[in-house]
Order: structure tokens, then sequence, then C-alpha cells
């Protein structure tokens, strides 16, 4: 009855869980593994296959047979893997699928060992890359744990953008313990020199139950305060609007034609299916998630069930809430077409009050059809997402 | 009815009351082994959690005495915080003799003496019980002294027990039995059964706990109660040994659990008396004296929808503590609340806690304060129990606030701290008595608005806990007094006024929005925070503007975890309370609590 103007398509998300070491910050499905051991490795991708066979019999059924658009080795550090593996699993998912993938990205870090394979990720049929670059200062790299130096970062970041890939991402942090909002501008500026077409930029998180976490209860970690926070982000957006980039969602920034296809559908409730430790999955009114633990993952595929840690079936208000809190985090916003095109009413219907006060908040507008963010707004976007979840 | 014993165990706090009942119930085999929990009597999470009594319980046992015969014991265990004094008072009524229990390392402490004086001028027999004499500083001579001396009871009879070991708790039971008189009252005069408890069973609706002075009761009888003339049929006569256990009959001295339907909470009062329909008493029984509460407070829903839920669980409330009082009052800042009086403030914090968890509500409380009497210009006089009421300035002719006589129990190397402490809350000295080395106790005229606020966190902290304390009230005292406003945004919220001593105004109005500031999270815009008196801002502090609130992280497609913190997030939110654009939580209410000497 509701005419859907897109023939339902799907995304792939495929957890690579393994790094050499762990960074303190982390709370990733991830698990050390140095240099990856051959055995572990195809262990892992054979155990891959069986998820996803078992899931496309089981609830992501639905999705079987789809046009295929995205695919998404993330992780923990896909870059460990051999492009040969990379390729076999890229392989496997197509086959299950129909279409040719618009875009297919892989997690990168800039370490030494990493860049040789660059090459043959692009020949295993990787169109974008996601580099793990972080910082330019070795000083701050290593206060955040990271595996590889500056110059190494640098000069991995340039063997992939001559590359050959449709896409090249970078990955920065700004709040890192130490860093100076003058530290964090200069190595935006470098690597947009560089010519990278695709930022994201992540105000550091202190995750509970991390080292971070820990240091900082022992008042052990210094952080940048609110203003230089604050400052960086503003310098941040303006630096990278005058440099031809679009803010297309609260931390990514691409040139045209560069956002990330793959990330979008999240955030526009486009199915996805998760496959490996961790990972989540939406397909049509179900959302699942995987065990963390590799051990239990494993054990669970070995007895022929599905590795599902919790599951839940969203009603359709559910799907109503989702669509706000997530499509908000895109600064096109909420395509008011769109939404009364799914749920047959206007956003007011159900959330007219949240709409409301924010609006009056300075922190949501009405633009063109569409209801997004304010400058304001971003720097508030948690109080916007807050008005559309229960409780 | 010579074969019952009705006995209450009272003490001051802490010196092994519900331990000893422990040893009792074990000892007759009314709980067996398997059951054993420490201080299975205190049965509220609540009680647990904190490790003290709050509601007296009752047990009924069995028990073969040296001299052959059955007796039937009933037990009452009593809560020791003055706080909760009421618990105690109106147990004695269903008791012919009490238990004693004195620590006998600590001696002799102010709540000693004042349940002692309960069950005297009740006419008990006392029976003075030396509990934890396993512990190595234990020091049975002195403390037998101090029994003597400063309860003023013969302590010749008193028993040496530890309820830890269970050394001793067969003396106990024979003393119970030989000492303690057996109940009188005609089994067979007209029913007159005293409900001295009760409780709302969500099943039973209203259970009584009555104690039957005359007459008996038939399990399926049509009961009818005294004040209001209103009939109902039993469903349920039962003892508690502890659990219920049903009978057909009860009869005068006994004690007994009577449910009959009752679905009105407010159908019954504490203090009333049961008689049987077919043949009514013609003569109520004598009842409890009314309490008189000793701080007050607003109570407000932290969601403004749910008043009339707040109202239905207070009712329920009350009929299992009497001791609270509640009337609807309504703020400015906080809408439809209630305005409720308590015996203290371990009281009013037990309430809200326990309204919280047993009717799971999520409730803002204000800042206690007493009751003053104002007398204003054109002759008229006035009780105030909220700071706003207070009339202007202008119109104040006297403000007299209400004065304790407070009993200090503390030994005597600890004076000057306490003296000074005293002199400090603008107190008068009555007098001083020293027992022994280890024993003075002072006597002081305090102000209650002094004493209310963290007086007892101060006196501990000055005598390295080592002092105990009980108060009555004594009288109401003219003061210089005014009236402290909070504004927020330049915004008078009513709940937050509060009454001080004019010298103390300015110093207790900043000490107030200063913890204010500590509790108030930084919002989307600057928040200003002002003490006033009349027109005039006396302090004044902001709590700067949130800059920003957003964690961009990326959590791939992990939305169930994204929305779960979001959902954290905003319960959060929900538990606080919002005045005007300004959201507070409940701990900023509480400002004023904090306010310490040194801020002063
Ligand atoms: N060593 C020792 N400790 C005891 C003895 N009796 C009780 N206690 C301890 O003293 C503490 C207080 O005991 P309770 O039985 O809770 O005291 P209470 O008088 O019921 O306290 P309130 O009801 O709060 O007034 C507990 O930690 C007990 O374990 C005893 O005979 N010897
Ligand atoms: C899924 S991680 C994996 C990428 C890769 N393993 C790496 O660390 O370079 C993707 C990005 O999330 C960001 N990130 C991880 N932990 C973070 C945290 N605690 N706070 C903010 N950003 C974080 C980092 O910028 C990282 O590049
Ligand atoms: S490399 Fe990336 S995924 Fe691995 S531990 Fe560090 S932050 Fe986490
Ligand atoms: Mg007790």
């Amino acid at each position: 009855m509701l005419a859907r103007t897109r023939a339902p398509d799907v995304g792939v998300y495929v957890h690579l869980p393994f790094c050499e070491r762990i960074c303190p910050y982390c709370d990733f499905a991830v698990e050390p593994a140095g240099r990856l051991a051959p055995e572990l490795e195809r262990r892992y991708l054979e155990w891959l296959e069986v998820e996803l066979d078992l899931a496309l019999a089981g609830p992501a059924r639905p999705a079987a047979g789809r046009v295929l658009r995205s695919v998404y080795f993330g992780g923990g550090t896909p870059s460990l893997f051999e492009p040969a593996s990379i390729e076999r699993l890229l392989g496997t998912i197509r086959k299950r699928f129909a279409g040719e993938p618009e875009e297919v990205t892989l997690e990168l870090n800039p370490g030494t060992g990493e860049i040789g394979r660059v090459p043959g990720f692009r020949a295993a049929g990787v169109t974008r890359l996601s580099v793990g670059v972080q910082s330019l200062r070795d000083e701050t790299l290593r206060k955040l744990g990271r595996a590889h130096t500056a110059a190494e970062a640098l000069s991995g970041l340039e063997a992939c953008l001559r590359g050959g890939f449709e896409s090249v991402s970078t990955d920065l942090i700004f709040g890192a313990p130490g860093q100076s909002e003058s530290e964090f501008l200069s190595d935006l500026e470098r690597v947009i020199r560089l010519g990278v077409p695709h930022i994201s930029a992540y105000a550091l998180t202190i995750e509970p139950e991390t080292p971070f976490a820990r240091a900082r209860a022992r008042g052990k970690l210094a952080l940048p305060d609110e203003d230089t926070l604050l400052a960086a982000g503003r310098r941040l957006r303006v630096g990278l609007a005058a440099s031809g980039f679009t803010q297309y969602e609260i931390s990514s920034f691409a040139r045209p034609g560069h956002a990330s296809r793959h990330n979008q559908r999240y955030w526009l409730r486009r199915d996805v299916l998760g496959i490996g430790v961790g990972a989540a999955s939406l397909v049509e009114s179900s959302r699942w998630k995987n065990l963390r633990a590799r051990s239990e993952w494993e054990a669970r595929l070995a007895d022929g069930r599905l590795p599902v840690a919790e599951s839940e079936s969203l009603t359709e208000q559910d799907a109503r809430r989702e669509t706000l809190f997530l499509g908000f985090r895109r600064l096109a916003g909420i395509s008011r077409a769109a939404y009364l095109r799914r749920f047959a009413e206007a956003p007011e219907r159900r959330f007219g009050a949240e709409i409301r006060e924010l609006r009056e908040l300075e922190l949501i507008e009405d633009r063109k059809g569409r209801i997004r963010l304010t400058e304001r707004g971003i720097l508030f976007a948690d109080e916007v997402f807050l008005r559309f979840v229960a409780c | 009815m010579d074969r019952i014993r009705n006995f209450a165990i009272i003490a001051h706090i802490d010196h092994g009351k519900s331990t000893l009942a422990d040893r009792l119930l074990e000892v007759t085999g009314t709980i067996g082994t398997r059951q054993k929990v420490d201080q299975f009597l205190d049965k509220m999470d609540l009680e647990r959690e904190r490790g003290i009594t709050i509601k007296a319980q009752t047990a009924r046992m069995q028990y073969r005495a040296r001299d052959g015969r059955d007796y039937i014991l009933n037990l009452i265990d009593t809560p020791g915080h003055v706080d909760f004094r009421y618990e105690v008072s109106r147990s004695l009524s269903a008791c012919e003799g009490v238990l004693l229990v004195v620590d006998a390392a600590q001696g002799v402490e102010a709540q000693t003496v004042a349940n002692a004086e309960l069950a005297v001028a009740a006419g008990l027999e006392v029976i003075p019980v030396l509990n934890k004499i396993d512990l190595p500083n234990s020091d049975p001579e002195r403390v037998l002294q101090e029994i003597e001396d400063v309860v003023g009871v013969p302590a010749d009879g008193a028993l040496q027990v530890s309820a830890k070991t269970g050394a001793g708790i067969h003396e106990v039971l024979e003393a119970i039995v030989t000492r303690v008189p057996a109940p009188q009252g005609d089994p067979d005069a007209r029913l007159r059964a005293l409900v001295f408890d009760s409780w709302f069973d969500p099943y039973q609706g209203v259970a009584m706990l009555v104690r039957v002075v005359d007459g008996s009761l038939e399990g399926r009888e049509r009961i009818r109660l005294c004040s209001s003339g209103a009939e109902y049929d039993t469903s349920l006569l039962g003892v508690l040994v502890p659990e219920v256990q049903p009978v057909d009959r009860t009869s005068a001295g006994e004690v007994a659990i009577l449910c009959a339907s009752i679905r009105d909470p407010r159908a019954v009062q504490i203090g009333e008396t049961v008689t049987a329909a077919r043949e009514p008493a013609p003569e109520p029984l004598g009842g409890f004296q009314p309490v008189q509460s000793m701080v007050w407070s607003g109570l407000y829903p932290t969601d403004p929808g749910a008043y009339e839920s707040l109202r239905v669980a207070i009712s329920k409330l009350q009929l299992n503590d009497s001791a609270i009082f509640a009337e609807p009052e309504t703020s400015d800042a906080l809408g439809f609340g209630f305005r409720c009086g308590y015996l203290g403030l371990l009281h009013m914090e037990v309430t809200q806690e326990r309204l919280e968890r047993e009717y799971r509500l999520d409730l803002i409380i204000t800042a206690p304060t007493v009751v003053y009497r104002v007398k204003c210009r054109d002759g008229s006089e006035v009780s105030i129990h909220r700071p706003s009421d207070l009339p202007e300035q202008g119109e104040i002719d006297e403000i007299a606030e209400p004065v304790i006589l407070t009993q200090i129990h503390l030994p005597p190397q600890h004076l000057g701290g306490v003296l000074a402490l005293c002199q400090a809350r603008r107190g008068v000295q009555r007098d001083l008595a020293v027992h022994g080395e280890r024993r003075a106790v002072l006597r002081y005229e305090l102000p209650l608005s002094e004493v209310v606020v963290d007086f007892y966190d101060r006196l501990k902290s000055v005598t390295r806990g080592y002092a105990s304390m009980d108060y009555e009230l004594l009288e109401y005292r003219p003061a210089d007094l005014c009236r402290v406003d909070i504004l927020l945004n330049g915004e008078a919220v009513d709940a937050l006024s509060l009454i001080v001593h004019r010298e103390s105004a300015h110093g207790r109005g900043l000490a107030v929005i200063r913890q204010m500031k500590k509790h108030i999270p930084r919002q989307m815009f600057d928040v200003a925070l002002q003490a006033s008196v009349g027109s005039r801002v006396i302090a004044r502090v902001n709590v700067k503007a949130l800059r920003k609130n957003v964690t961009a992280k990326c959590y791939g497609g992990d939305v169930t975890r994204k929305r779960k913190l979001l959902e954290k997030q905003k319960a959060g939110k929900k538990r606080m309370r919002k005045v005007g654009r300004v959201e507070i939580p409940q701990a900023a209410f509480l400002a004023v609590l904090s306010t310490t000497d040194g801020e002063r």
C-alpha cells in the first residue's frame, strides 16, 4: 500500500576484529592478534561464510538475492587480512546477492605491514579505503597508543591516494590527550593538502571500562578543555568548507561525490546485514547484534546456530523514532516527503511537542521541505536525538 | 490467659534488639535454622540495607518453660532511632513487659533512657538485658551501675547475654515467663481490640494488628470500628509466627492480625477500637496520643502527571506509618504536591525512599523546615509550615520558633567541643550531670531549626561517634528571623525559600546557592542563582552554560547501543524537575541540608 520509491536493496558489513594491539580508548569488538596468524585468519573467514549462510536462511532471508549496494570491511583492523582473503570473502558475499556493489570500503591502518597490501586490496575489488591516521604528531600517536608513526601515516596515506581507488577517507581524532587546537588544525591542513577527498573527524570519547576511562578516574589523563574542543570543532567545519568539503554528517566531510554510501545506509535506515563478532544488522523490521566474544560466536556457529546476542522487532513507532534520531545525524536532515511516504503522516503527528520545543531552542529548522539541525543544533545534537528516543 | 506473655524489646539504636529477637525465634523453634538470616524481623530492603529497624515487628512463639508448661510468647521488636519512637510507644500498648537491651560495651545511651521512661510510664515490667557480653571491651559492672544511676531502674535482676553467640538466651525466656505478668482483661466481656499497627495488603486490603483487650473474636465474625461505626466481615484472622497463620478464634490478652476486605486505606486509624457488630462494646479503648510532627517538607512527583498515584501511595503508607502527616499543597514552581510532617530527618528520608520503592514513584522533596508561629501587626496569628508562606516583613510583629530540650549523653572529655557546638547553634545550657569517668549527661535548650539541619552529624564528629542524643519539644520562643529567597534566573522559586536567623542570612544564603551550583548540571544557557532577603540580593553565583553536547563517535551500525545510551541520558533528565527552563535534580532542593558550619 505504501509505495516505496526504491526496490529493496542491501549493504553488507563484515567485522574483522583483529588488531596488532589494542588502543587504550577503543571499545569496539576487538582482540589483539599481532600480525594475525594465517591459521586464525583462515578459520575466521570460514566461520564468516558459515554465518552468512545461516543468516540468509534465517532473519536475513528477506534480503537474500537483493541488489547489493555496498560492502564495508570494518574492524578492528581489516588491513591485517591478506588481499586474497578479502577477495575470497567479497566473492562469497557477491554470490548471495544481485548486482555490482557501488562501493567496497576497507578500513586500513597505515602501518608498514599494511601499506604493502594496498595494490592487492585494489585488485581484490576494494574501491574505497578508510585510513586510520588519527593524528600526524608522534607524541599524540604515542599517547593514543597507536601502532604507527606520523611519518608512516603520511607516506601510507600517499600510497593509498596513488593506489587507484575511487575514494579514500581519513579518520582523525580531536581532543586527544595533550593535543592543542593548533596541532589538530595543522594535521587537518596536511591531510587536505595531500588531496584526501573524505575526512571523518571524531572527538575522542572516553568509553567506560577502557584504560583511558580508568586513567581519567585516577586523574592521570589530561584532556583538552571544552573551549579547545569547541574551537577545534568550529575551525574544522570552517576550514573544510573553505576547501570545498561538505559536512554531510556530524563527523563526516566529503568533496562532491565522495560521501560514503555505506555509512549513509545507517542514518537512512536502509537494510544492512552485518556478519562477524559484534556486528549489527537491520533487515526490514528486525535489528540484531552478534556476540562480541569470538569464542562464543564460534561456538554458536559450530552448533549450527546464529551467534546473536540480542535482537528486537521494531514497531512502526520505533521506526519513526529511529528515522528521526538517525536522520538528524545527516546535515541534510529528514525529508518531509520521504517521511510522509514511509509513514503516511507528518513527523509532527507523533512528535509535535518535541519538534516545537527544539525549534524554539533553535536546535532544528525547516528548510526546503526538510527538517535539519541548525549550526547550534550541530553542537547540541544529543539534545535533539534525545527527544526522539522512548522513555 | 495465664499462659500468655506479651513483651517488647526496646533499646538504644544498634544495641542488638533485632539480633536478640533472632535468637529467641531460633531457640523456641519458631524459625528453623534453614530460614536463618540476620535480623530476621527486619523485612524491608531498606532496613536490611541500612542495618536498622524502622518498623516494629511482631512474632508469636511457643515455649515450654522449665516449669514444664507451654507458653505463648508474643514478641515485638522495636526500632531504636528517635525518629521511630512512635513505633515503640504504640507497641508497648500491646505488652505487659519489656526487655531493656543495653550494649554491655557502649553502656546507657540517650534512647536507652528515653525508651525505658516510656515503658515505666506505661506501667510495664522492665527486665534489663546486658547484651554483647562476648565483646572483649564489654564492662557489665560499669553498665549495671549506669542502669541504676542514669536510667533509674533496679539492675539487680539484669540478665547478661550475647545475642551473637546465644549465651544466656534461655534465661531470657525464663525471665519472660516468670517476671512479665500475664495479660489481664475479661474474656467474657464484649469484644474490644486495639489496632496498634496496620498496613495495606494488595489482596486482603487493610491489615490490622490488634491487641485483644476484652472479649473474643471468631474467624468469620462481623466487626465494627468504634470511631466510624462502619461494619465489615472478617476475611482473615491469624497470628504472626512470624508469617501469617490463620486461627479460628482469639481472645483477651492475645495479639492477632485481622483483615476484613477494607479497600479504603483511610477507613482505619491507628488507635482504633474494633468491636463485634452483634454485641458492640459501649465504650472504646483509650487509643493513642496524636504525634507531633517535628519537620515539614514538600513532596512532589518528578513527573507532574503522577500526582494521583502519589496521593494513593501516601494514604497507603500512612496506614503503615501513622506518624506521617500529609496535606495537599501547591507550589508555583513544582505544581501539585503535599506538605508532609515527619518526626525527624531520617523519618523524612525513609518515607521518601519507601514511597519510591514500594510504589515506584520518582519524587522531589523540598528542604525541611520547622513550623514557625507568626504574630501579625493586625493582631492575627498564623502557623507557617513552609517558608514561602511567611507574610511580608512589614506585616510581621513577631516570629516565634520551636525550641527543644535536648539530652546529650557523652564521654566527659568531649564536653568542650559539644558546648561550643551548642553555643554556635544558639543554645542555652540547662544542666550537666557527670556519672563516673565515662558518662556525662548534658541538657541544652536549642532552636529546633538549628538541630534539624546537621546537628547530629556534627555532634557525632565532635565526639568521634561517642555521643547520643534525644529531645522533646519545649516551647515557642520569639527570635530575630527572616526569609531568604532563592532566585533562578531572576525568578524566586517558592519551594527553595528558607527561614533563618537574620545574622546568618548572608552566610546561609551563599552556602545554599553554592551547594546548589554543585548539583545543577550545566544547561544550554547560563543559570544565575541568587539569594535575597526581601528585595535585596545578598549572594549570587552562576552555573555556566554548556557549550556543546554531542558524542559524535562512530558507532557503525550499532544503532541499538546508541539508542540505549540516549535513553539512559533521557531517563536521567526525567528524574530532574523543570523549573521554568532550568532542570533541577533532587539533590539541589536539599542543598540547604548540607550547609556545614564551616560555610556559615
Ligand atoms: N559482638 C556482638 N555483636 C552483636 C550482638 N548483638 C548484636 N550485635 C551486632 O550489633 C549490631 C546491631 O544489631 P541489631 O540487632 O541490628 O541492633 P538493633 O538494636 O536492632 O538496632 P536498631 O533496630 O537499628 O535500633 C549488628 O551488627 C549485630 O551483629 C552481640 O551479642 N555481640
Ligand atoms: C571502528 S574504528 C576502526 C578503525 C581502525 N581500526 C583505526 O583505529 O584506525 C573507526 C574510527 O573510530 C574512531 N574511534 C575509535 N574509538 C574512538 C573513541 N573512543 N572516541 C572517538 N573516536 C574513536 C577512530 O577515529 C577510528 O578510526
Ligand atoms: S586500531 Fe582501531 S579498532 Fe583496533 S584497537 Fe585501535 S581503535 Fe580499536
Ligand atoms: Mg533492630
